[in-house]
């Protein structure tokens, strides 16, 4: 028996907390300083020490709706590329992930590891290229083209993932289905694939938050009709000034989505990630 | 219903080289239980498969029913198997299980495969689990479902692959009589692969034993535990395993003696009515082979009629109904089993002395030259001539 050297209890007992806290502060102050300065009318922004309990303003809120230049058309652009990229990343995550995961083929984990390093590489090495052959394909200013710019960086990520997903659902249970009845597609469609609802949820809202967020993609391929959110509310910085409320007002419209998603799946999404982390 | 045969099957891995089916030609007649058993690795599992369409044979044909099957998909070969690991849908509850096969494969109505399946329940006593999901199930509970998703098929053929190596031991033996119990109500041919011997000796109509892809022997249970074909089977088969030693053919005026190859262990004398019939010739090498339960011991050399051999007892193995003695016999262990009365010291000199009759011999290459002729110690009646002949001649060949 080894004797375990251990810290005061105080130090045990609150030490995480503090920790935590610390990380928490970090983390959520710029978010609130950002919440709150939304609401803020312009010279109370800059205040220090910063006012906590003030009059608040909808007013950049209500310019970004119904205003001269609404945000809307920007954020509905982001919906659509987000969802359309989740989309086209899980449908061909989850195949080529089976594929990864049942094939019996030589140097499968070299592929496996070849098609993830794809993902390693930096957006910007990427971009411009990607500009030249969309340029000819007539594929700037589109949501296809972003959604295929976004699908290409998800991809690799997505079969990763969704292989070691299918890796947890046994052979057996394919071959029983099979002897069962049922072809190779049925053994798939409705057996591994329910297995594996979790793992492609947990794939989806990866791919979502990644489009949600880019901003360089949605820079370069974009204009006016195509932009997204992110960039809607970089284009606020003029050369006149920066229209600090709208900023703020943008950033918490474009955090607002993400974190309601989060809360509603984050059970889903811990499930899906750790699924298989401990054999049952 | 239905026959079953593989007629000179092999199964070959190519990337890896590996015959792990060789040359395996089985008959499995209507309605019969035959257990597959063997080592593990030994390619019992691949034959299984391969009559499943789960494995394609490399060469061979496997014919269930009229049917040749080679190439056909598992679904079109109307089997049904039991997995080692149940592989129940995790994702369906119990009802759902058991039908997936009907609502997949058969135009059967709602009403019909709901009978069916409460049918097959209540075969197998799981009525009351079937709205439960198999993660809220015990293990011998998710292995009745896996049954019941097989035989609510009705299929001309059961395949089970190790079903009960997952159970604890009491639950294997339930369940054990319970699926050798099931087969026989519903008659279905059925191939039931395992490691384990006991549960081929209790639950085959016939077993058929593999190693290394080779089929060794196939008979009745008690056929292959009294005339195994070579020495693995006799090995093999049985528990505790044979006893064997090596020893070299021996002629001494005209009586033929078998001597340990290792130091002075053994010597037996053969009696002329025994050796007479063997092909032995002096300077060949056999490996001797007796049952613990053929080998009888006693502490003092006099107490046998025929002759004894110096021994040590190194342990005693009580098992209630039996004592187990290890005796050491040179530098080779053999078993006794005994009545459990008899508890000679341990590290003593004990003697042990075994019959012509109950003496196995097998030649240079593992081949069985003479097995066992039974007889039974407590009403002494002898097998019939014709069976004794008969067995014999099916263990040489």
């Amino acid at each position: 028996m080894s004797k375990e050297r251990t810290l005061p209890k105080p130090i045990r007992r609150y030490g995480p907390l503090a920790v935590l806290g610390l990380f928490a502060i970090w983390t959520l102050l710029p978010i609130g300083w950002m919440f709150l300065s939304s609401l803020k009318i312009r010279k109370s922004m800059f205040e220090f020490p910063p006012t906590i309990f003030f009059d608040p303003t909808l007013r950049y809120y209500q310019e970004m709706f119904v205003g001269a230049n609404p945000v809307t058309p920007f954020l509905v652009n982001s919906v659509v590329v987000a969802l359309g990229t989740a989309i086209l990343s899980v449908g061909l995550g989850t195949i080529g992930g089976y594929g990864l995961s049942r094939l019996d083929l030589r140097g499968k984990k070299h592929l496996a590891f070849w098609i993830i390093s794809t993902r390693m590489a930096p957006i910007v090495v990427v971009v411009i290229p990607l500009f030249y052959i969309y340029n000819n394909l007539n594929l700037l200013n589109t949501h296809a083209g972003l959604i295929i710019a976004h699908t290409t960086f998800n991809l690799p990520f997505a079969v990763w993932l969704m292989r070691s997903f299918f890796d947890e659902v046994p052979i057996a249970l394919e071959e029983a289905a099979r002897i069962d009845g049922a072809t190779k597609w049925e053994a798939f469609r409705r057996v591994s694939l329910p297995l594996v609802l979790p793992g492609m949820g947990a794939t989806a809202i990866i791919a979502i938050v990644f489009s949600w967020n880019d901003f360089i993609f949605a820079l370069i391929f974009t204009s006016n009709q195509t932009q997204t959110m992110p960039v809607a509310a970089a284009q606020l910085i003029t050369q006149t000034g920066t229209l600090w409320g709208r900023v703020m007002a943008t950033g918490v419209v474009i955090l607002l989505p993400m974190v309601t998603f989060g809360v509603i799946v984050k059970k889903y999404l811990v499930s899906g990630l750790t699924m298989g982390a401990v054999k049952q | 219903m239905a026959r079953i045969a593989l007629n000179h099957v092999t199964k070959e891995y190519s990337g890896a080289n590996i015959v792990a089916v060789d040359d395996v030609s089985l008959e499995i007649e209507d309605g019969e239980f035959l257990v597959l058993v063997g080592p593990s690795g030994c390619g019992k599992s691949t034959t299984l498969r391969t009559v499943a369409g789960l494995e394609d044979a490399t060469e061979g044909d496997v014919s269930i029913g009229q049917t040749r099957v080679n190439g056909l998909e598992p679904r079109d070969r109307d089997i049904a198997m039991v997995f080692q690991n149940y592989a129940l849908y995790p994702h369906m509850n119990v009802r759902e299980n058991i039908g997936f096969g009907l609502r997949l494969a058969t135009d059967m109505s709602k009403g019909e495969i709901e009978e069916r399946v409460e049918e097959a329940a209540g075969l197998l006593e799981i009525t009351d689990l079937l709205e439960k999901k198999p993660k809220a199930l015990s293990g011998g509970q998710q292995q009745r479902v896996a049954l019941g998703r097989a035989i609510v098929r009705e299929p001309q053929a059961f395949l089970f692959d190790e079903p009960l190596s997952n159970l604890d031991a009491k639950l294997r033996k339930q369940m054990r009589t319970e699926i050798a119990r099931i087969q026989e109500q519903l008659s279905v041919t059925s191939i039931y692969v395992t490691h384990d011997q006991e549960e081929a000796m209790t639950m085959g109509d016939r077993i058929a034993v593999m190693n290394d892809g080779k089929l060794q022997q196939v008979g009745r249970p008690n056929g292959v535990y009294n005339h195994p074909a070579n020495l693995f089977v006799a090995g093999f088969i049985g528990s505790p395993s044979m006893n064997t030693i090596t020893a070299e053919v021996t002629e001494d005026n005209g009586d033929v003696e078998l001597r340990s190859t290792e130091r002075e262990a053994l010597t037996y004398a053969l009696p002329a009515e025994v050796g007479d019939d063997l092909d032995l010739t002096p300077g060949d090498t056999v490996t001797i082979g007796v049952r613990p339960e053929d080998v009888r011991v006693a502490v003092s050399p006099n107490a046998f009629d025929s002759q004894s051999h110096e021994t040590t007892v190194d342990v005693v193995e009580p098992l209630g109904s039996d004592n187990l003695l290890y005796l050491a016999l040179g530098e080779t262990t053999w078993t006794a089993r005994v009545p459990p009365s008899f508890e000679p010291p341990t590290n003593e000199t004990a003697y042990l002395s075994f019959p012509p009759e109950a003496l196995h011999l097998f030649d240079e290459r593992g081949e069985t030259v003479k097995s066992r002729v039974l007889t039974d110690p407590s009403t002494s009646t002898r097998m019939t001539a014709v069976e004794t002949d008969r067995s014999q001649s099916e263990a040489r060949r």
